[in-house]
């Protein structure tokens, strides 16, 4: 009887060795393919990928338009600080939006997690901090007794495209920040499917393209602005 | 070659529990104080790792054939030891997981305490499996020595 139990003992204990060596092996290749996976890069055309050309595009003409004041006889509609102000702030925010982190991105033509994250932390630190509260929170609070009126009638516009741009990618920064926990993907869902480098990658550029859309909005209302070609509605 | 394997195992699985503690220790102890939690909540943590020392020190001192001499017995525990070190040493060093740079620790506590889990189940499965091995060991050695006085 007791060499029995002794039997079943061995037995058992050796099941549960089994049991136990299973969940090792199992642990240690979710461990390796988890650490491969993360480290998975994607290929881009560096500068010359069209988000980019069109993101350098859009800062030359942001610069075209703010580069129209003309300090030495200026007759444009704002008073002459406001127009050396905003001028400022322009020039503050382009410098922002074209900083180190994306200038780094420009010369690579392989990415992988860590610039994806170093970008989305660039455009939150540089683009939303730096450029959009810093430079332009102004827009939102305009009184009505503001002295340009399309600014005034425009203001609950250009204040929901601000509050958007200020969270545009709080989105991805919460896939990035889960992208310890385990995710299984297979080559045919990376291409078809969602591939979190790649995809945070092109969001976050789209991210500052619209930022620089914002801007660029802006700059062309300030162009007219300070050549005093603005339309005045009666 | 059995045998050498098996002594193989059997001095490494002592060295990677010495190593899984002290990279375990560092973790949550680091962990608990950023966090501020109680101490006290670590003890279920580190209570696996007391277990499988007792039960390794009981197996040295009695000289239980079942389960030093189990080669399979011995190549598991120096497993689930490695899966151990290997989480710790990611939690620590591997700079993909980008959790843990964000919050400024340096260590991936979220990553940590998805692996703490299961892998401390794997430790209770091997202190039952090494109970279930002393008990099937007894019977043995009486049946030896009553077969040598007969």
């Amino acid at each position: 009887m007791i060499e029995m139990f002794r039997q079943y003992f061995k037995i058992i204990g050796n099941a549960l060795v089994g049991i136990a060596f299973g969940f090792a092996c199992f642990y240690i290749l979710l461990n390796l393919y988890h650490y491969s996976e993360i480290r998975r890069t994607v290929s881009y055309e560096g500068s010359s990928n069209t988000v980019i050309k069109r993101i350098d595009n859009k800062i030359n003409m942001i610069n075209t338009n703010v580069n129209s004041f003309n300090p030495s006889g200026y007759r444009g509609s704002l008073t002459y600080n406001e127009a050396s102000k905003l001028k400022n702030k322009f020039n503050t925010c382009v410098k922002e939006i074209n900083n180190e982190t994306l200038n780094e991105i420009k010369n690579k033509t392989v990415v992988d997690i860590r610039d994806v994250y170093n970008l989305r932390e660039a455009y939150e630190n540089n683009v939303a901090s730096k450029c959009l509260v810093n430079e332009f929170v102004w827009l939102t609070n305009l009184d009505s007794s503001y002295q340009n009126q399309e600014l005034v009638n425009n203001k609950d516009l250009y204040t929901m495209i601000y509050n958007d741009l200020l969270t545009e990618t709080d989105y991805v920064k919460r896939d990035l920040m889960s992208n310890s926990s385990y995710y299984f993907s297979t080559d045919i869902s990376l291409l078809t499917g969602k591939n979190l480098t790649r995809d945070s990658f092109y969001q976050v550029l789209s991210s500052y393209d619209k930022a620089l859309d914002f801007i660029l909005q802006l700059s062309e209302w300030y162009k007219d602005a300070v050549t005093n070609r603005e339309v005045v509605v009666e | 070659m059995t045998k050498i394997i098996n002594g193989f195992f059997s001095i490494l699985k002592y060295l990677l529990l010495v190593i899984s503690f002290i990279l375990t220790f560092y973790i949550v102890m680091f962990m608990f104080k950023r966090l501020n939690k109680d101490y006290i909540g670590t003890i279920e943590i580190f209570l696996p790792y007391a277990l499988l020392l007792v039960t390794f020190t009981i197996n040295l001192i009695f000289d239980q054939k079942a389960v030093t001499k189990n080669i399979f017995y011995n190549l598991t525990c120096c497993l689930v030891l490695g899966v151990f070190i290997f989480a710790g040493y990611r939690a620590l060093f591997d700079k993909y997981l980008l959790s843990g740079i964000n919050m400024g620790y340096d260590i991936n506590f979220n990553y940590y305490a998805d692996m703490l889990a299961p892998l401390k189940s794997t430790f209770y499965l091997l202190i039952a499996s090494n109970i279930m091995l002393m008990f099937s060991e007894k019977r043995n050695k009486k049946v030896e020595t009553k077969e040598k006085e007969a």
